[in-house]
């Protein structure tokens, strides 16, 4: 038996081993007995290896609980009792869903920085929002606004105003009991919607400077909401992973928007492209009845930290 | 040993219901516990832990789940599950830093018996895990998918994107490696 017909024969089954030779199977032929010895073992491995019952099950609601994301269809405008974060809820004449997006995006980075940052600082995002012309000002003037509970500093103070952000969030609410580096507790709000309560807290590594922080200044920020979040628009539905956290399944992924909001063009988000490369991470999960969305940019953050960052959040 | 260069016919059953699927989560239900073993076992010899294993086959089936109205039904629905495993896998593998194979398969070369020693009586499942371990890439890809994903060399040579030529060496030389790397074998009781 030539090299080429002994491997034709291996690969398609077509062979006689020794146990098969009880058969007498003489059409067949036979092929090196330490072959088929190798073969027999990867199939005896093969047939003793199932999934844990547990897991089979688990897996199984997880996958019935599911939801399917649908394509988001440029709708009409937004009413400001609903539940997404007030910055997805500004309105604008034209939406597509690109542009809405990238601001989206934007906006949700900057967000928190614009807490301490200047009211020049400030301005340049209104201007930005104004010169594309999708943000009617007096619309604007009608969105509900958050209340604010900034945490200048790191000591006895700052758990104190964590205590008010919990009065005013009307639920218990849960934080991190652990966190990849030194990182503050320097900021958070509470906004209230039909849905519920949605705390947004804003971790970074110094205290604020006197200018406030950079919007790329290395930070974490967490939100909790009693409601859903609308964790989508932020993240490219591409770069999304499931991963499992706790007892759940959470949506995970690296990367950020980037590029130039002026250089829009056909093949860019309003001038954007998600980069998987850049220093950013994004999970979102259930737990019990709240949800959350934690991100970081600029702390070196892997997957695996994410999960216990997540993990570890308690009451 | 099962003919995997046939279909099978309950493949014609799983494409009724991966068509039935796209709007009927039941549907898809039992196409996931028909396929969950078969998956979670092509998983578990591609990440080597049973964490790893587990993380990979949900997100497969979640992947699938949500990708259910673009299967075409031009290939099985297994090979389909299979595929989609194997892309993640690769992404996976990517992240993961590799350990010193080479080492320790010199290692392992350095302490067992000659191949000739090597007769068919049974082999200890965890030297054959080992060993396969050690295969280069492609062999371990295309023999997992074959063992362990139970798929014919053509849906194999499909999903790697090889011919079937190909996909006959990567596992008739896999074997081949594996021969080399094994022990000789414990004698039946």
């Amino acid at each position: 038996m030539t090299d080429h017909e002994q491997i034709d024969a291996i690969v398609t089954d077509r062979y006689r081993s020794q146990p098969q030779q009880a058969n007498n199977d003489t059409t067949l032929p036979t092929i090196d007995p330490a072959d088929a010895a190798v073969i027999a073992a990867l199939q005896q491995l093969a047939a003793t290896t199932t999934a844990d019952p547990a897991f089979v099950a688990h897996l199984a609601t997880q996958l019935d609980r599911h939801v399917v994301p649908q394509r988001v269809v440029p709708a009409s405008p937004v009413a400001p009792a609903a539940t997404a974060p007030w910055w997805t809820r500004l309105q604008w004449p034209v939406a597509p869903r690109r542009l809405a997006l990238a601001l989206a995006i934007f906006l949700a980075v900057s967000t928190l920085g614009l807490l301490v940052t200047t009211p020049a600082a400030r301005a340049t995002v209104w201007d930005l929002l104004y010169g594309f012309g999708l943000v009617n000002e007096q619309d604007v003037a009608e969105q509900t606004v958050p209340a604010v509970v900034p945490i200048q500093a790191v000591d006895a103070a700052s758990a104190m105003q964590l205590a008010e952000i919990r009065q005013r969030a009307g639920f218990e609410l849960p934080t991190p009991q652990w966190l990849p580096a030194d990182l503050l507790l320097t900021g958070g709000f509470v906004e209230q919607s039909a849905a519920g309560a949605q705390v947004t807290l804003a971790y970074h590594l110094t205290a604020p400077p006197a200018d406030g922080y950079a919007l790329d200044a290395p930070l974490l920020f967490l939100v909790i909401s009693e409601g859903p979040l609308d964790y989508r628009p932020m993240v490219a539905d591409d770069a999304l992973t499931p991963l499992q956290v706790g007892d759940g399944l959470g949506m995970y992924a690296h990367g950020n928007w980037a590029g130039d909001p002026a250089a829009e063009n056909a093949d860019t988000l309003a001038g954007l492209q998600w980069d998987g490369a850049l220093d950013a991470t994004w999970l979102t999960w259930q737990q019990t009845d709240l949800n959350f969305l934690l991100y970081t940019q600029g702390l070196g953050v892997d997957r695996s930290a994410m999960v216990r960052i997540a993990e570890s959040i308690a009451k | 040993m099962q003919r995997h260069d046939e279909e099978q016919p309950q493949s014609e059953d799983d494409r009724a219901l991966a068509k039935r699927a796209v709007q009927d989560r039941q549907a898809f239900a039992e196409l996931y516990q028909r396929h969950v073993d078969r998956v979670y076992r092509y998983c578990r010899f591609r990440v080597h832990n049973v964490q790893d294993a587990q993380d990979l086959t949900a997100q497969t089936f979640i992947a699938a789940l949500e990708q259910i109205g673009h299967y075409r039904g031009e290939g099985t629905v297994a090979a389909w599950l299979l595929g989609i495993a194997y892309y993640k896998s690769v992404d996976l593998l990517r992240a993961t830093p590799a350990t010193d194979e080479l080492a320790a398969a010199d290692e392992l070369a350095a302490t067992y018996p000659q191949p000739e020693a090597l007769l068919a009586q049974s082999i200890q499942r965890s030297e054959l895990e080992q060993a396969l371990r050690m295969l280069a890439p492609e062999r371990a890809e295309a023999l997992s998918l074959r063992f362990f994903g139970e798929l014919s060399n053509r849906e194999v040579a499909t999903i790697m994107q090889k011919s079937e030529d190909a996909v006959k060496m990567l596992i008739h030389r896999g074997i081949q490696a594996l021969r080399v790397r094994l022990p000789a074998t414990m004698v039946d009781a």
